[in-house]
């Protein structure tokens, strides 16, 4: 009985005990149980009323609390009930305070104005911009379209994906070549975004511009690493990429007439601060001089490509906004009438916005976008066409759901049906021999995904998400199995919408950011891809030629993981930013192709691949000073990327064709005053591997060479400064005031400035390729380097109304 | 088509962008010596011969080193051997003045060096023939120039029992054209192919000697992967060795042919 007793008492007191404990661990819920309410809105420019993407809402009672906008200018916070000061504050704008009494949801949609131009060199900032430390992002580069205004390219024309090459961890494909690499990837690992649209050949005139008219642009984000999980299918990188909306406010134009080529912007209100519109085209005419030729051939030959961006939005009351854009674009070559080349994008997104509540924002996006290209020989009825095309219907539904201040979770799900056109010929009733067209394939790519960003503490912000991925290759069609010596073994074919094959993934993503203090931070991200289109090109070059295949029963999903650590540090008081990061990417499924693989026009391609494995890894170090007369940067990357197959190189590591060992760019920009800015770029990288012969040997009574290991040896190192100066006219005009006798600066309506710039300016003849050839004089074998370019300079002159 | 994109960026590095070619020092591993056997037979008696040479630096001149003295038979399925004879005036070529392959049938050669001994195998298959050489006009040549040049065509019919390969070879006024033309009747099997020698320039009064190969399957890899083996101009391929029938290391091919010829002679 006794024992008993003691046994409840003693039970008696372990209860009280949890009873008091559990009291305490719940008490700071039930104080913090008190309400809570949400401010949110949209911010936009006050002079354009063009969307403000990544603006920061600061609450001054509450440091380490905050909101950024979202690519469409939201921003939802929400704290507890109380008076708060709040700060809007975003590059190139004036500091918004805002005293609210937050006792009930409140909807705050705002102007931010543009900085007052003052007429001093330095600007003074007493807000800490150091986002690039304290944000939970990192492998993210950030182009402002102030960056690529004064950096000097080639042909004087203002280009994204020049300037993102300068920036650690992106490479150029070198002159010539389409596309860039990013961490030791290949040329079709870039996801190119524009507006949502994925863009398959972002490159015109092989390679020398980009397809985007920086006029149209408003915002540039490139993810080398980390990317958040709304975004897959590509193993290296997402270069995501917004149009401006168009000036809400008035009308303007904008343009620029150069030697290569010229531009014209248009944008304004459809109805004042309601809807806008922005049409945009570019053209150049490097032809025109072809036809003041003598040669008759070379006077009917075009060389020419033209863009066209154009949107609209529209505002359907307080909660809905409805965007419309399109792009389209075209490269066309054509010697005399016996052979033309012509390639080129179209994409369209339709997208609507739905404020579902002060904490829920949605967007829903109809996208197309479709590449293709046509070649064309002979003519009058013997013609002989060659065509292929890659298309994409997407559907997209996006949310950002702002829980609280410390979470923000993302989710959404994209469905995308591909049609794959890899060769369709063509020919003329004047050729009697008949070609088939390799057959067409589809596919649907779809996924769902979750992510969160956390705040915890003010010191710590972790980014975790979650996205699956299903990519199913349909028929019709005839689908064939290979042995390992790329022989057809099986033919099976499908009817319509019949699935044949269907491969699951799973992409975890994991970011960690730990703010050390107000200056620097250590962050760490793991992430999983997939990539289920693949572009077939088994040359050195990239081409407009190449095709893209699906994944099918015989190509699998490349699959990559990458690892990210990395050490933030600003100086001088924000002025400065470094950083260095150091990545690991490991990489699945890799093609390559068999010893001459034939893969244009081949209905057996597949067999003629090889699937193996990749590995890059590297550091990366920046360090850049975005305030003051005098801005720009130094980037250093320091890499390798190998890949490994069995039976080539003897199935062991080889260098992939774009590794190189060091590349360096070193951007400066310096105001002179409020009229003259000069800048320079100087780029230096150790060359590309490259397959040289260890030998040669006579067949056929020609000479062939002999080749050892593959990538084996490097091509000569490069680089090359550019120089720049941009002369703007005064956009005001003194006015001298008639009563008081004062003078006063009124701004001008029309504002214009020339651009001369020097591409290659030391005219270093960096190699483009290196053949063997036997000299016909000697009949020695020689080395022959051919280089493209020299010095080029360009003049443009820049307007805008 | 790799021709023409080439001259696409010929084109483009052509008009007035400054771009210029020079001859440059890059320094090369020397790879050791292999050997390298070229030998070809054909269904014409006499017609055939076996070249065994060495590989050089890539530097230095092409006077390849000749493999003199070495014991080179061809024996047919029965296994009848056959040795070929170092010609006088030419070491390193040997020959057998009567010997002509015959169709369907399954050859091997053995090569006997001093220090190496290396072995293929080749198979024949049916004669083919010709039926016709046609011809197109056209207006310059691939998109160049503006003189009246001609597509010359060649017809035949594949035989639909077997899988075959073939090779076509043009000479031009006796010139041998040096553009390689392989193609297999996966596409055309049973019928009549048609196709031009896209890559050979034919002018007026030109005399186009054109024969039809039937080779094996072997071959038509090796001259394939001959053919797109670059020149390192960024539109070939990543330049590799073709695949080789020789075993034992040997580089080079061997190779049994049914041949048919034909000549056509332009209007002038």
């Amino acid at each position: 009985m006794q024992t008993r007793h003691i046994e409840r008492i003693r039970n008696m007191k372990i209860y009280k005990t949890l009873l008091i404990l559990t009291f305490f661990l719940l008490s700071p819920m039930l104080i913090s149980a008190q309400e809570k309410f949400t401010i949110s809105g949209t911010l936009k420019d006050g002079a354009t009323g063009e969307d403000i993407i990544g603006a920061r809402i600061a609450v001054l009672e509450l440091p380490g609390t905050g909101a950024i906008t979202n690519t469409f200018g939201f921003y939802s916070l929400t704290l507890p009930k109380g008076t708060y000061t709040i700060q809007y504050k975003s590059l190139g704008f004036q500091i918004l305070e805002e005293k609210i009494e937050l006792n009930a949801n409140i909807t705050k949609n705002l102007d931010l104005m543009p900085e007052a131009k003052t007429f001093d060199a330095v600007l003074i900032t007493t807000e800490k911009e150091n986002e690039n430390v304290t944000s939970g992002e990192m492998s993210v580069e950030k182009i402002t379209m102030k960056d690529i205004e004064n950096i000097p390219v080639i042909f004087g024309e203002k280009d994204i994906f020049k300037t993102m090459q300068l920036l650690p961890g992106v490479k150029s494909a070198g002159e010539g070549n389409s596309g860039f690499y990013v961490r030791g990837g290949g040329a079709d690992q870039n996801l190119v975004l524009l507006d949502g649209a994925p863009v398959y050949n972002a490159s015109h005139l092989l390679g020398f511009f980009s397809v985007f008219n920086s006029d149209a642009l408003k915002d540039v984000k490139l993810y080398k690493g980390g990317a958040p999980a709304e975004f897959g299918g590509r193993l290296s990188s997402v270069m995501d990429i917004k149009m401006k909306e168009g000036n809400m406010k008035e009308f303007s134009a904008s343009g620029g007439l150069g030697l290569i080529s010229s531009r014209l912007t248009l944008e304004g209100p459809i109805v004042k601060d309601k809807g806008s519109f922005i049409v945009s085209g570019r053209r150049t005419y490097a032809d025109l001089f072809l036809k003041l030729s003598d040669n008759e051939a070379l006077n009917k030959s075009i060389l020419y490509f033209y863009d066209l961006n154009a949107k609209a939005n529209y505002r359907l009351g307080e909660k809905d906004r409805l965007f419309l854009s399109g792009y389209f674009g075209r490269d066309n070559f054509g010697f005399s009438d016996q052979f033309g080349f012509d390639w080129g994008n179209a994409t369209g997104t339709l997208r609507w916005n739905h404020i579902y509540s002060d904490k829920l924002f949605g967007n829903t996006s109809f996208v197309f976008s479709n590449y293709n290209y046509k070649i064309k020989f002979g003519g009058g009825n013997q013609t002989f066409e060659i065509g292929s095309e890659i298309q994409d219907i997407n559907i997209k539904e996006d949310f950002d759901w702002y829980i609280n201040s410390n979470n923000t979770l993302k989710f959404g799900g994209n469905f995308i049906h591909h049609t794959f056109k890899p060769g369709e010929i063509e020919t003329g009733s004047g050729i009697n021999f008949e070609l088939n067209d390799i057959q067409q394939r589809y596919s649907i790519e779809s996924s769902v995904y979750i992510q969160n960003e956390q705040k915890i503490k003010k010191r710590i912000v972790l980014n975790y998400g979650l996205r699956f991925d299903n990519f199913t290759q349909l028929g019709p069609g005839d689908f064939y199995t290979y042995n390992n010596a790329g022989d057809v073994i099986d033919t099976a074919t499908y009817g319509d919408w019949e699935p044949v094959t269907s491969y699951n993934g799973l992409s975890p993503r994991l970011g960690i950011t730990w703010i050390l203090n107000e200056s620097s931070s250590i962050k760490a991200n793991y992430g999983r891809t997939y990539q289920f289109v693949h572009l077939i090109s088994n040359t050195t070059a990239t081409s407009p030629t190449d095709i893209w295949l699906p994944s099918s029963n015989n190509i699998k999903p490349e699959i990559a993981d990458q690892y990210a650590i990395g050490y933030f540090q600003n100086f001088l008081d924000n002025k400065l930013e470094g950083s260095i990061e150091l990545y690991y990417k490991d990489m699945q499924n890799v093609i390559d192709y068999r010893d001459g693989a034939e893969v244009t026009l081949n209905p057996t391609v597949e067999g003629e691949l090889l699937y193996g494995d990749g590995r890059a890894y590297g550091m990366e170090f920046l360090l850049r000073k975005k305030r003051g007369a005098f801005t720009g940067w130094v980037a250093y990357t320091l890499s390798k990327t190998e890949r490994l197959f069995d039976g080539i190189n003897d199935s062991t590591w080889y260098p992939a064709r774009q590794d190189r060992t060091h590349d360096v760019s070193v951007v400066a920009m310096y105001e002179i005053n409020k009229q003259l800015v000069v800048s320079a770029t100087w780029v230096f990288y150790t060359g590309n591997a490259v397959t040289f012969p260890s030998g040669k040997y006579e067949i056929d009574g020609q000479v062939v060479n002999y080749y050892t290991e593959r990538n084996g040896y490097r091509m000569p190192n490069y680089h090359r400064l550019d120089l720049g100066i941009t002369y703007s006219y005064k956009d005001y005009k003194t006015v001298k005031d008639v009563e008081t006798g004062t003078e006063k600066q009124v701004p001008r309506k029309w504002e214009s400035s020339w651009n001369l710039s020097v591409y290659n300016a030391y005219g270093r003849e960096n190699a483009y390729s290196i053949s063997f050839k036997e000299n016909a004089e000697t009949g020695e074998t020689e080395a022959v380097q051919l280089a493209l370019f020299k010095i080029i300079p360009s003049i443009t002159y820049n307007f805008k109304f | 088509m790799k021709k023409a994109i080439l001259n696409l960026g010929v084109i483009l590095t052509g008009f007035g962008f400054y771009s210029c070619e020079k001859v440059i020092d890059i320094p090369l591993d020397d790879a050791d010596r292999k050997i390298v056997v070229e030998a070809v037979f054909r269904d014409e008696p006499g017609s055939n011969y076996v070249v065994l040479s060495k590989t050089g630096s890539v530097y230095d001149d092409s006077n390849f080193e000749k493999i003199s003295g070495a014991t080179v038979f061809i024996t047919d399925g029965s296994g009848t051997s056959t040795y070929l004879g170092e010609l006088p005036g030419e070491p390193g070529k040997y020959n057998h003045p009567t010997f002509a392959v015959a169709p369907n049938t399954n050859y091997s050669l053995t090569v006997y060096t001093s220090t190496d001994t290396f072995t293929s195998a080749s198979q024949t298959f049916y004669k083919p023939m010709i039926d016709s050489l046609t011809y197109i006009e056209q207006l310059g040549s691939f998109g160049f120039g503006t003189d009246t040049t001609y597509l010359v065509f060649f017809n035949f019919t594949d035989d639909e029992n077997a899988e075959n390969y073939y090779r076509v070879r043009a000479w031009v006024n006796g010139a041998a054209d040096q553009n390689l033309y392989v193609t297999n009747d996966e596409l055309f099997n049973g019928q009549v192919y048609t196709q031009p020698l896209f890559a050979t320039t034919v002018e007026k009064g030109d005399t186009v000697f054109v024969e039809l190969l039937s080779i094996d399957k072997a071959n038509y890899t090796y001259f394939f992967t001959l053919s797109s083996s670059g020149g390192g101009d960024p539109f070939s391929p990543t330049p590799s060795n073709p695949v080789s029938n020789m075993e034992n290391g040997a580089l080079g091919y061997f190779g049994t042919y049914t041949t048919d010829t034909m000549t056509i002679i332009m209007p002038q």
